[in-house]
């Protein structure tokens, strides 16, 4: 079949769904649940930049510091100026993204990295003032009082709503990443990816594509910051740091790059890991440490790579073994 | 009297720091016709398809298409203008499938908004449906009908070579410029692409210009020849008149017999 992967990708997103739809159910307890909806506002923000990285290839240190920036700017409206939630939730992805596109006027027309430093610069700023302007932000204490979610009149009290709201969302994200994926834009991405000059030949313009893409993806990381902070109610500096827009990078390359599920299982992966390590206190940290290298070194595509390989080698053996069968 | 010409290049100047790379060299392609640039190794055949594209900066000199100066326009909106090239090492997309690659040559024809395409709006399923049908359309034009959905990175040498071109008429250029197509493959496959750049002009309507080694290609396809030497013009004319042409003879083909 010919381009057909628009049912395979509806087919794949059903049933994501209904894992997350099952989920709950399946989990000794609430602990868990919370564990699992920062998993899923962290793969929001991992199909985001695995959309700017593993199919545009262009690297972003700032992921982190546009997640923080959502979930202050909101924060700050709804708790200390008496916004609506739902207007400051908005108000927190608009000005993620005005801010990413004013980044990209000056970098994305130079060649090489400085995109990589210029969000390297724009994370460490904004990191800077979340920790220095307290009048505002809290400073490093954080800031508390952010009130929970409310769309439609609809406060959403219990983690149960709070994590199938953050469940859809996340499939209505991972949905519209794979259509973009199988767009003239997603094919521009990917041919820039791998050949400026062919992009430019066939008449993509490449800075306006990078634009595009690396603004979406500040947004998707925005979208995750305001469900973020109306979710814990509560922010500090600390969790925007550089290491948090790091941990972003390996969860698209652990997960496996160019793969919009690859980021899901990746974000899902390195989220939960940590509270499973918990109980080996002492070496938590080093056994980290281990299981990516392990991961490097034995599925160097990723989660996703290394599940399809698996997959086709698995169909390769079906075959195999049908084949004597055969007339 | 002669058409006014589709492409016209005036005084087109090169210069890579100290190096002279092109020195007011003019170049005028008719339409409908193939026309060939050669010329010795380092004598700026590329740098010239470099500069029609926008891809080089040019010191000095203009590019018309169609009668409409393009001279101060970014590579990209040349190629949505009308002119589309291929490269002498080969730029497919390695990452993408093969009717995906071509599909990605319909860039500049294929119109709906970017949030059309992340909610899959009827608009964007329309005009994907259509660049399929004109992308396999393509494909099967350069016998790779059948290999559609295999991963580019699979296809052979010869093959990668025919979905170039593929990708390259895709875009429905008025203008399509090779450069040296037949680097690489056999006298079969040669022919066979010099009998694929005649179905793009007579098929497709689409003018051709050629930078070439392989002279027997050169010869048999091109209604004109152009030669550059060391950055100038040397020779303008047909096959027949560039085969006679005493200094290109001298320059170029060498004391040799073609």
């Amino acid at each position: 079949m010919t381009a057909g992967r628009g049912a395979g990708n509806l087919a794949a997103l059903a049933g994501f769904a209904a894992l997350v739809a099952a989920a709950p159910w399946l989990l000794p307890n609430d602990y868990y649940l919370s564990t699992l909806i920062l998993a899923f506002l962290n793969a929001m923000i991992v199909i985001g930049l695995n959309l700017l990285l593993g199919y545009a290839g262009q690297i972003s240190l700032g992921h982190g510091a546009f997640y923080g920036l959502a979930a202050y700017t909101t924060a700050v409206l709804t708790a200390a100026h008496g916004w609506p939630v739902g207007a400051g939730c908005a108000a927190g992805v608009a000005l993620t993204a005005a801010v990413a596109y004013l980044i990209s006027i000056p970098t994305l027309k130079l060649a090489g990295n400085s995109l990589a430093m210029a969000t390297l610069g724009f994370g460490l700023i904004v990191h800077i003032v979340f920790n220095e302007a307290i009048a505002i932000t809290g400073g490093p204490s954080g800031f508390v009082g952010i009130p929970r979610l409310a769309l439609f009149g609809r406060v959403f009290e219990s983690d149960l709503e709070y994590y199938f709201l953050v469940g859809g969302v996340l499939v209505l994200l991972a949905w519209a990443a794979l259509n973009l994926i199988d767009s003239r834009v997603g094919r521009a991405m990917r041919a820039i990816h791998t050949s400026e000059r062919a992009a430019e030949a066939v008449g993509i313009d490449i800075t306006g594509a990078k634009r595009f893409i690396f603004v979406l993806s500040a947004a998707y990381a925005g979208l995750a910051g305001v469900l973020y902070a109306h979710y814990l109610c509560f922010v500090a500096p600390s969790s925007f740091g550089f290491h948090f827009s790091v941990t972003l990078i390996v969860m698209v390359v652990l997960g496996g790059m160019a793969s919009v599920w690859g980021a899901v299982a990746g974000a899902v992966f390195l989220t939960v890991l940590p509270e499973f390590l918990r109980a080996f206190e002492d070496v938590e940290t080093l056994l980290y440490g281990a299981i990516l290298v392990l991961c490097v070194v034995f599925v160097p595509q990723g989660i996703a790579g290394g599940a399809s390989r698996l997959g086709r080698a698995l169909l390769a053996r079906l075959g195999a073994a049908r084949r004597p069968h055969a007339p | 009297m002669r058409p006014e010409p589709l492409l016209r290049c005036r005084e087109i100047t090169v210069r890579f720091g100290g190096v002279t790379a092109l020195a007011d060299v003019a170049l005028d392609v008719r339409p409908g016709s193939i026309t060939s640039i050669i010329g010795p190794n380092g004598a700026g055949k590329t740098t010239l398809l470099g500069a029609i594209t926008g891809m080089v900066r040019t010191a000095s000199g203009s590019v018309a298409l169609a009668g409409r100066d393009i001279s101060a326009r970014p590579a990209h909106a040349r190629a949505r203008a009308g002119i589309v090239r291929t490269f002498q090492n080969l730029e497919v997309f390695t990452n993408m499938t093969v009717v995906e690659n071509v599909m990605t040559g319909c860039h500049r024809h294929v119109r709906y908004p970017a949030l059309a395409a992340l909610l899959r709006t009827p608009r964007y399923r329309r005009e994907e449906r259509r660049c399929l049908d004109h992308a396999l359309d393509r494909l099967a034009f350069v016998g790779l009908g059948e290999l559609a959905d295999t991963p580019a990175a699979e296809l052979a040498f010869g093959q990668q070579r025919a979905l170039e071109l593929a990708r390259a008429v895709a875009a429905n250029p008025s203008l399509l410029l090779l450069d040296e197509p037949a680097a690489g493959l056999n006298m079969a496959e040669t022919r066979a692409l010099g009998a694929l750049i005649r179905r793009i002009r007579d098929d497709l309507g689409v003018t051709v210009v050629l930078v070439e080694h392989d002279m027997d290609l050169v010869m048999t396809i091109s209604d004109e020849i152009m030669v550059l030497n060391h950055g100038c013009n040397l020779a303008l004319g047909t096959p027949r008149q560039i085969q006679k042409n005493p200094e290109v003879v001298r320059a170029y083909l060498g004391d040799d017999d073609l």
